[in-house]
């Protein structure tokens, strides 16, 4: 079984006609850990040719013997803002980049904002022929992944969390600004997604930070952020998995119908609750607590991974990973290997005389 | 109006209603008090309910069976060597007596062999005399002499030659006998030191022997260990039950909830308080902020404005009620769009404040707020800046991007004793380190750091490695730390007893 059959399996609960799976899949998110394999800062390493990066994932996934069911194709979703034009700015080396200014500055700027093309940013065609690269390739066994920032969030790349914000809770402005802005938004998410499953992506992950309960009470998901979420992904030709960074269980159960085939939860969300509450119809990814990993022994992660397998692997439906976003560059390769390992150690399935796996009596 | 079947004004009816609100609204405070504990031992619980501590438990148990079986093993070998030890000790007393015994007998033989040498020398001085004597005896004999004086010379020259050579045998075994007493004296040292290592070695084969056997009793020990499973399977029933004081609680909560916003539908005014004390005004306004009812804030901060009290009481009153509010809000785990909501209607309140008052006085608390460098995510550092300013904090803001130089120095030109450093990234979180240096190059150890932002309230211990002095993960608790440090209290400033502000 490789790793394209068992991630499939899973998410299917096994019951998409892949079989059963073997184990738990397991999803590390080494974005940036490319730059220890080329030996150079992240910054240097985000700024290198498409096939580098390729290698590096390949590399890191080598490291691990194989273990992690997907490769990464996209270096940083914040990248899409290059889309509209805008720029990054690396304060740190080793850091993920930011926004070099913003490119609203006032709503009123709304009315003129043009649509955002993925083509026209060397940034993210860069990132096509990585995907490109991966698929050709080790893609023939692991899962290529691709992101995408959702339409609900990408204002608040636009315009700053605190403008973005401000829209949504005055009515005043929403009701004159917010259709236009999200409209702008689903199309460029639309269309930048679809052109990664069409380089060879097997799934894109929609990151949508504003979301999640942490950021909005339900009443303002409900009403503005739900159905954009669900008509969104509704038009991605592929396989879409959810990162609503944050907590999410308070919302799981309106994901049930997404059409996502997984959303991705952090460690504050129980496992057990969200599966219930997806009614075996979208899968769970998660949900070690990355930040922690930084400072935590690798006996440690072992064994918040154990208790995130011994929450989710029974009756399928569940990736082990770290918690949204990626993982920090200063996360110990052990402690990466540790969480990998997991899923070997206590992540798998018992072979039945019919040839199925499940989970020992 | 109500038909209540008593005969009361309408002026009592607003005041018995304004009583029972706030009555409404002091259980409500004490049913929060009950969720807040309660989700407290909860959290505490959490750990033995999600199996984490017999994960930890199974862990630590694991490991200390195979130290256990470690040391027991250690002690077995250790008692092995303790014997081995001992038995080279014994061969090697054994070999020093013998060689003390052959050192002995080399001394005997020395003084023996110097005896010897005592006697041949008496045998040269006679010998010598005896020449002498025959010298003058020849003397005597005349020319008949002569011949036996040659004889007797030559005897005394081999006397001389004889004591001198004796006198060198004597020195050379006189030498021998010193070292070889010497010699056996430190044999005799190292002998006594051969026993003394002896009984301490047997001493070691006791304790070793002691430590082997109670060694092995250790993983049965460490076995036992699993009892204390009971307990936490007990502790996991009490989680159960807890859980259920949380739900009626809640239920509570929201019946209370219902039944004060019900009260309020009926008071008099559409705010649903009359003229009140400032105490009055900031247990509506929170409530209002809670239940996000902005029209209802509006209508408040401009009555009790109206009202006659102090715009600075009032100023007092709107960030104790912001607090308050947050603090109720914190625990409901609202979300930020809710604090967001709250900042909205902050803002309104104070420009209605300010409108009357100008700049708000400040009550002399001071604090420094920026995103770090590298950081441009404002949302969290607009809230605090505001909720800082509606509790008449001075709020020195150095912006988007910060560097740790900026901070500092806003910090000594201000004289603020807190800085605050926002951040979502690792990264930039870090530069708190940097900031910490500065400070305290510049003899500003006691100027306290609050960290905030997304990476400190996924990992809240995250501060302290970074050397932060607090972490605040919700844009309220930047006030209560700054009250804290400067030791001010709000209540007693608004009811005119202390605290006052500054001029």
């Amino acid at each position: 079984m490789n790793s394209i059959e068992r991630v499939l399996a899973a998410l299917t609960y096994g019951q998409g006609g892949h079989g059963t799976p073997d184990r738990v899949p397991v999803f590390p998110v080494p974005l940036m850990q490319g730059a220890l394999v080329h030996k150079c800062t992240v910054a240097e390493y985000f700024k290198m040719p498409a096939q580098k990066i390729a290698e590096a994932q390949v590399a890191i996934n080598q490291m691990f013997e194989g273990v992690p069911d997907g490769v990464a194709g996209f270096p940083n979703v914040i990248q899409d803002v290059t889309g509209f034009g805008m720029g990054l700015k690396y304060h740190y080396a080793n850091s993920t980049p930011a926004v070099d200014g913003m490119l609203i500055q006032s709503p009123q700027e709304i009315e003129g904002l043009k649509e955002g093309k993925y083509q026209g940013s060397p940034d993210l065609c860069k990132t096509l022929e990585i995907i490109e690269r991966l698929a050709c390739g080790i893609g023939k066994e692991k899962v290529v992944i691709g992101a995408c920032i959702a339409p609900f969030s990408l204002p608040s790349m636009l315009m700053g969390t605190a403008g973005w914000m401000r829209l949504l809770y005055t009515p005043r402005l929403r009701e004159r600004y917010m259709q236009r802005l999200l409209d702008i938004c689903e199309k460029f998410t639309v269309s930048w997604a679809n052109a990664q499953l069409r380089a060879g992506a097997h799934v894109v992950v929609l990151a949508d930070g504003m979301a999640s309960a942490t950021m909005i009470p339900e009443d303002v998901f409900a009403k503005h952020a739900c159905g954009l979420i669900k008509r969104t992904i509704r038009q991605i030709n592929g396989m879409v998995a959810y990162e609503a960074v944050g907590r999410v269980e308070p919302y799981a159960h309106y994901y049930a119908d997404s059409g996502a085939v997984a959303i991705l939860i952090g460690e504050d969300d129980d496992i057990g609750v969200c599966k219930q509450a997806l009614g075996g119809r979208v899968g769970v990814i998660g949900n070690v607590n990355n930040m922690k990993m930084r400072r935590w022994p690798p006996a440690r992660v072992a064994l918040m991974a154990k208790r995130a397998i011994n929450a989710g692997m029974d009756g399928y439906g569940f990736i082990l990973a770290n918690q949204g976003p990626e993982l920090p560059f200063d996360v110990g390769l052990e402690q990466i290997g540790a969480l990998i390992n997991a899923v070997e150690v206590y992540g798998r399935y018992e072979k039945k005389e019919t040839g199925e796996f499940s989970l020992a009596a | 109006m109500a038909k209540t079947g008593l005969s009361i004004s309408a002026g009592d009816e607003s005041a018995f209603l304004d009583h029972l609100a706030r009555e409404l609204y002091h259980q409500l405070n004490f049913i929060f008090d009950i969720q807040a504990s309660s989700k407290a031992v909860t959290a505490c619980l959490k750990p033995i309910e999600s199996g984490d501590l017999d994960d930890t438990f199974a862990l630590v148990n694991g490991e200390l069976l195979r130290l256990a079986s470690e040391v027991s093993q250690g002690c077995v070998t250790s008692r092995d060597e303790c014997t081995k030890t001992k038995e080279i000790l014994d061969v090697s007393r054994v070999s020093f007596e013998n060689i003390q015994k052959t050192l002995s007998d080399l001394v005997e033989a020395s003084e023996r062999i110097q005896r010897v040498a005592d006697v041949i020398e008496t045998f040269a001085r006679q010998t010598r005399m005896v020449s002498m004597n025959a010298q003058v005896e020849a003397a005597r004999a005349g020319e008949h002499g002569r011949g036996f004086a040659v004889v007797a010379t030559e005897v005394g020259r081999l006397a001389d030659s004889i004591r001198s050579e004796s006198d060198q045998i004597q020195g050379a075994v006189e030498s021998i006998a010193e070292r070889t007493r010497g010699a056996r004296d430190l044999v005799d040292h190292e002998l006594d030191n051969n026993v003394e290592q002896a009984a301490a070695v047997n001493r070691m084969v006791n304790v070793a022997n002691h430590l082997s056997e109670h060694g092995s009793q250790l993983p049965g020990i460490v076995a036992k260990l699993d009892q204390f499973l009971d307990p936490l399977e007990k502790a996991r029933e009490a989680g159960g039950h807890n859980g259920m004081i949380q739900v009626a609680a809640g239920n509570v909560n929201r019946n209370l909830a219902s039944l004060h916003k019900a009260i309020r539908k009926y008071a008099p005014s559409e705010v649903g308080v009359g003229v009140c004390s400032i105490e009055g005004y900031v247990d509506r306004l929170a409530q209002a902020m809670v239940e996000g009812d902005d029209s209802c804030v509006e209508g408040l901060t401009t009555r009790m404005l109206d009202s006659g009290h102090e715009p600075t009481a009032c100023l007092d009153a709107v960030g104790i009620a912001v607090h308050s509010a947050n603090v109720q809000q914190k625990h409901r785990q609202t979300s930020v769009g809710e604090h967001y909501f709250n900042f909205l209607l902050v803002e309104q309140v104070l420009e209605e404040i300010e409108s009357r008052i100008g700049d708000p006085d400040v009550t002399g608390m001071k604090m420094v707020i920026g995103n770090a460098r590298g950081d441009y995510h404002s949302l969290g550092r607009q809230m605090v800046g505001l909720f800082l300013r509606a509790s008449g904090i001075e709020v020195i803001d150095v912006g988007l991007g910060a560097s740790a130089e900026s901070f500092v120095q806003a910090a000594v030109e201000s004289g603020a004793r807190v800085i605050g450093v926002s951040s979502l990234l690792v990264e930039s979180a870090k530069e708190i380190k940097r900031i910490r240096t500065m400070l305290d190059e510049r003899g500003l150890k006691s100027t306290k750091i609050i960290a905030g932002g997304a990476c400190f309230v996924v990992d809240r211990e995250f501060h302290a490695e970074v050397g932060a002095d607090y972490v605040a993960t919700a844009a309220s608790d930047a006030v209560s730390i700054v009250q804290e440090v400067y030791g001010y209290q709000p209540m007693r400033n608004m009811n005119g007893a202390g605290n006052a502000r500054a001029a």
